[in-house]
């Protein structure tokens, strides 16, 4: 037989058989999707920005409707109506956050050694805890701002990082980067909020910063709601109980306890 | 045996995929960025490297030889390989949601990749039995894996260096794989005595 | 955009190596000698613009689902007639680029351009899409293979160039050598792009 009979029936058989077995093989290989999926899919904003927990919009309507997990976790504001009708049952907001830094240390944080390692936080935090003698404050070369999918973040070199909190979503993907926990999530009603991070005795934060909390007690006694309590050495506010009336931000000698008011603006402002 | 064990470490070490014979460049540039994806892109290239081997070894032996059309390898191999990747990704999809997680995304992508049809043209050059052939096919993809895990490695620090402007991505990229080629130049003579 | 717009579009503002960063691998390979140079860049042309012909003449009749597969077969078929005469009239370049031949099916060029342009466009604006970026591709291939060339080798087309006492740096013709090669100029012309935006 001629060559080119010989191709022709070599190639046009391939082409078929790959045809034919690939037809049957989408047959029995299909699987099925749940409809309310795309449903769902095209309710979320669909960025990916992985706020939920889950790496992709898709991989989250999937894992709504096929693990029951929790359908108000989209930090973009996906809405909930429209979710609760696809879903068939009532869904309930949840608290919208936003990121809080808990150590505005920098230079007033005491240096142990000099550091000159990669400019980055969690390569600094292997080498002996940080360069500070502060084993929790703000190592300051960025990681958090790096890993933000909105631009919510910036920082100057060595210093805290600033939150624009018109962008910042809550998604807390900044803290899952920060090896030392020092940016964390509060309620976005928050009014007031404190700036230490560290759980070391307060007369040992008075050796090694100048801005750390001290543990005095101040503002515990002059709060009228009882919003603040000694928790690990340091002072936490019930979110629930505060009003927000800044007696405590007038009584702390140090100016540990921010009104998240001017500090809002004054991220603004540094953010333009 | 020993013949073996020559070809396996001849094609990780000596005439690497990448750092020698310049095949699977794309994948290498472009999903380099994170060591995670590297490591699902390496083991998804030795997955297909080892079957489009094996397949196109015995199209090769018992379809084009015989009927004297050897001047259809290059069609009939792309083919075969386009067909068994779609096959194979549908499989996957369907038996092993675990394994759609990690290696789904890429399988398309190693379709049209010069390292597999690099592979099978090859085996065919080098007139490798069967068995040479596997481990020339595992062999190719491990040597893959392996450049691409060290530039995933060193790309994923290379984000904190102080990189010029005009150099950043590619052009620092290509550079750092002059150096890990040097370094890979090293094995010449392997088996010299 | 017309004929000259589309043409002089793949030699320099999306130049396939410089720009797109598309089709690096025969591109380090190939490049020992500007003759290898040339002459891949020339084979890939020819591909490139009967596969662009082709699909754009095609375009209207292959379903949406089979596009990459077609594609492929067609630019396969060009591929293998390229091979056929390399290996008849030229067979010391076709000795010398080896493998590259047939691996010219999967370069991200071709298929490329035909995905992105020659199943949209016209046969004519297709021909000048495909001559642009095949002479894009050869231009670039030339100024690399020329580099290495010259300074792994001392020589230029086979014309010793470099004076006597100069040692060739051997290392520019190995691999290393390639990516040494083409990493400072993509870096060089992002630079010049930049400069351009300003």
């Amino acid at each position: 037989m001629s060559v080119v009979v010989i191709s022709l029936i070599i190639l046009g058989g391939m082409g078929l058989l790959s045809g034919v077995v690939l037809a049957i093989a989408s047959r029995f290989f299909t699987v099925e999707v749940d409809p309310r999926i795309e449903k769902l899919e095209k309710i979320l904003p669909g960025l990916n920005c992985g706020g939920c927990g889950f790496p992709s919009c898709f991989s989250y309507a999937q894992n709504i409707i096929e693990k029951g997990v929790e359908p108000n976790c989209c930090v973009l504001g996906a809405d909930i109506d429209k979710i609760s009708q696809v879903l068939g049952k009532a869904v309930v907001a949840s608290e919208k956050k936003t990121a809080a830094i808990k150590c505005y240390g920098g230079d007033a944080a005491v240096k142990e050694f000099d550091y000159n390692g990669m400019p980055s936080c969690r390569s600094a935090s292997l080498y002996g805890g940080g360069d500070k003698f502060c084993k929790y404050s703000c190592l300051g070369f960025g990681d958090c701002v790096r890993t933000c999918p909105f631009a919510a973040l910036s920082i100057v070199e060595r210093e805290a990082p600033l939150v624009n909190h018109d962008k910042c979503t809550g998604c807390g993907k900044c803290t899952a980067a920060c090896p030392r926990a020092v940016i964390i999530l509060i309620p976005r009603v928050a009014k007031i909020h404190l700036a230490c991070n560290s759980k070391d005795k307060g007369k040992v934060v008075r050796q090694i910063c100048e801005l750390g909390c001290i543990s005095c007690g101040r503002c515990i006694k002059v709060c009228p709601e009882n919003a603040l309590s000694v928790q690990e050495e340091r002072v936490a506010i019930d979110y629930q109980k505060c009003t927000g009336c800044g007696l405590c931000i007038e009584e702390c000698p140090r100016d540990i306890l921010k009104d998240r008011g001017p500090q809002e603006a004054a991220a603004k402002v540094v953010n333009q | 045996m020993e013949r073996l064990l020559i070809i396996l470490l001849s094609v990780v070490l000596i005439n690497n995929f990448i750092l020698s014979r310049f095949l699977g460049l794309c994948p290498f540039l472009g999903v380099s960025k994170e060591f995670k994806s590297s490591l699902s892109m390496g083991a998804a290239v030795i997955f297909v490297m080892a079957l489009a081997s094996i397949c196109t070894w015995f199209i090769n032996r018992y379809l084009l030889v015989p009927y004297h059309v050897e001047f259809l390898q290059t069609i009939v191999f792309i083919l075969v390989i386009a067909a068994l990747v779609q096959f194979v990704e549908m499989v996957i999809h369907k038996l092993s949601p675990l394994l759609q997680r990690a290696l789904g995304i890429y399988l398309p992508l190693i379709t049209t990749n010069c390292a597999v049809l690099g592979v099978c043209l090859l085996n065919v050059k080098e007139n490798y039995n069967l068995l040479e052939t596997i481990v020339h096919g595992v062999g190719g993809g491990v040597g893959f894996t392996m450049a691409i895990l060290i530039m995933a490695g060193i790309r994923e620090r290379l984000i904190l260096g102080r990189v010029p402007a005009s150099l950043q991505g590619f052009p620092i990229s290509f550079i750092v794989s002059c150096l890990l080629a040097l370094s890979f130049y090293g094995f010449q003579g392997f088996f010299a005595h | 955009m017309g004929f000259y717009g589309e043409f002089l579009k793949g030699i320099w503002r999306e130049n396939p190596t410089f720009r797109i960063v598309l089709g690096i691998c025969p591109t380090l390979a190939i490049s020992t000698s500007v003759i290898n140079g040339v002459g891949m860049g020339l084979a890939a042309t020819f591909v490139l613009l009967g596969s662009n012909v082709f699909i754009s003449l095609v375009r209207n009749m292959i379903p949406d689902k089979i596009r990459i597969p077609a594609f492929i077969v067609v630019i396969s078929t060009f591929v293998t007639i390229v091979d056929l005469a390399m290996a008849a009239f030229t067979p010391e370049l076709h000795k010398a680029l080896g493998i590259f031949i047939p691996l010219i099916v999967v370069n991200c060029i071709i298929l490329g351009r035909a995905e992105a342009f020659a199943c949209k466009a016209t046969v004519w604006m297709s021909v000048a899409d495909a001559l642009g970026m095949g002479a894009g591709f050869t231009l670039a291939l030339s100024l690399i293979s020329a580099i290495r060339e010259l300074l792994g080798n001392g020589t230029l087309l086979g014309l010793h160039i470099m004076p006597s006492a100069y040692v060739p740096a051997v290392i520019m013709i190995l691999p290393p050598g390639a990516f040494l090669t083409i990493g400072p100029l993509l870096g060089f012309f992002n630079y010049l792009s930049k400069k351009r935006a300003k």
